[in-house]
């Protein structure tokens, strides 16, 4: 889901940087330093798992885990996932450093509206519906992601709305994959560590 | 006698025992105009016989090939991930043409393209695929390349992603920088509220 240098018009990437701006600047306000280390956890579990490949088809793609991140990390999830981004773009050449605006965008927006959206129903003492909403709180941020990735796309150039569309159905299998990792991994932390999916926003 | 004419002279016109001809061109007036009119269908048959004939020549050029006998820059492209960028887009640009593509086309099974540079400087080859991934090459061609000597593989590339053991120490490293800058903000906030406290 890493946009490559080269493809975004100047407006659309300073778009990206304001968003991922705004974002950073309000989840570093809101962070609790007493949870800094579920933080760098978290941005480290950002940091590797895009190195886990996935094939699909004849392509591949790798795991992002932005909707549990977003889960555990609310809206500090902005802050973790711009560093990862920028280590990883330093360190693999993943995406690039004129574009890590947009893709701290692409990637922490739909992060911390998992935590918004489906937060308080994984949380809930409903287990049907808490594993219903952790199943999407995992799929449905790589889709949000992808039809972000499309907007930036056409606010840059109208014929890469093609590219926009194949990104999208190219990660459909990518959100079956990240949502049912989701459904577990709340259901191992609702038994053994229910407080980390409270996130780490102050209150 | 119809539609026949008599003309100035009072000879019948046309004659009595020419057949009649569909009308092409409706004649009035002077005979010889009707004349110039029966031409014309002849004119125009015989330009496009002419036009024909022309085209046949164009067609009937001949095609060759023969080896270029010069020296090729052969680049492979490939995603960060190892899987090569196979039958994607690329465009050749040449030093000091940025905007006109010196040649375009798609890599090969292997992500290969080549093409053959006409000058010295530093040529730029870019490949992008359908899902947002480009990459850019810069090749240095020496007039040493061009003249047949000189390096055979030619400046470029870009970095891939590392494998192995530099794998491993890259990602421990990211890790490792994770935290340290975790506990660089955790210092920070510690102190912010120290401030605030002796305020207090």
């Amino acid at each position: 889901m890493h946009i490559s240098e080269g493809f975004l018009s100047p407006q659309a990437i300073a778009a990206g940087w304001a968003i991922s701006a705004a974002g950073v600047a309000w989840g570093l306000k809101k962070m609790d330093s007493g949870k800094i280390v579920r933080v760098s956890m978290a941005s480290s579990v950002f940091f590797l798992a895009s190195l886990v490949n996935v094939r699909i088809g004849p392509g591949s793609t790798h795991l992002s885990l932005i909707g549990p991140i977003g889960l555990i990390l609310g809206w500090t999830a902005f802050p973790a996932i711009f560093t990862a981004l920028l280590l990883q773009a330093v360190l693999f050449q993943f995406g690039g450093l004129l574009v890590l605006g947009p893709n701290t965008a692409v990637m922490a927006v739909p992060s911390v509206m998992a935590s918004l959206f489906w937060g308080p129903a994984v949380r809930s003492g409903n287990a049907k519906i808490a594993f219903a909403a952790s199943f999407l709180a995992g799929s449905a941020p790589v889709l949000l992601g992808t039809v972000i990735v499309g907007a930036f796309f056409l606010a840059s150039d109208r014929e890469l709305a093609v590219a926009a569309k194949t990104i999208f159905l190219a990660h459909l299998p990518l959100a079956a994959i990240e949502g049912t990792a989701a459904l577990f991994m709340t259901l191992f932390l609702r038994r053994t560590f229910p407080d980390i999916l409270r996130g780490v926003d102050r209150t | 006698m119809g539609d026949m004419r008599r003309n100035r002279a009072g000879s019948v016109f046309p004659p009595a025992h020419t057949k009649r001809m569909p009308v092409l061109f409706k004649a009035h007036g002077h005979p010889q105009k009707a004349l110039r009119a029966r031409r014309v269908p002849l004119l125009c048959f015989i330009v496009s016989v002419l036009l024909l004939a022309s085209l046949g020549r164009a067609a009937a050029h001949g095609v060759g090939y023969r080896q270029a006998g010069k020296k090729t820059v052969a680049l492979e492209f490939y995603y960060s991930t190892g899987e090569t960028m196979a039958y994607q887009e690329f465009r050749v640009y040449q030093p000091d043409d940025d905007k006109n593509p010196f040649q375009s086309g798609r890599t090969d099974e292997s992500g290969r393209c080549s093409f053959i540079p006409e000058k010295a400087g530093t040529w730029r080859v870019a490949v992008r695929d359908g899902e947002g991934h480009s990459a850019e090459a810069s090749v240095s061609v020496t007039p040493e390349f061009l003249d047949g000597g000189g390096d055979p593989r030619p400046a470029a590339v870009s970095p891939s992603l590392p494998e192995g053991t530099e794998l491993f120490f890259r990602a421990a490293l990211g890790v490792s920088l994770l935290f340290n800058i975790a506990s660089l903000i955790r210092v920070i906030k510690l102190r912010k509220l120290k401030k605030l406290e002796k305020c207090i």
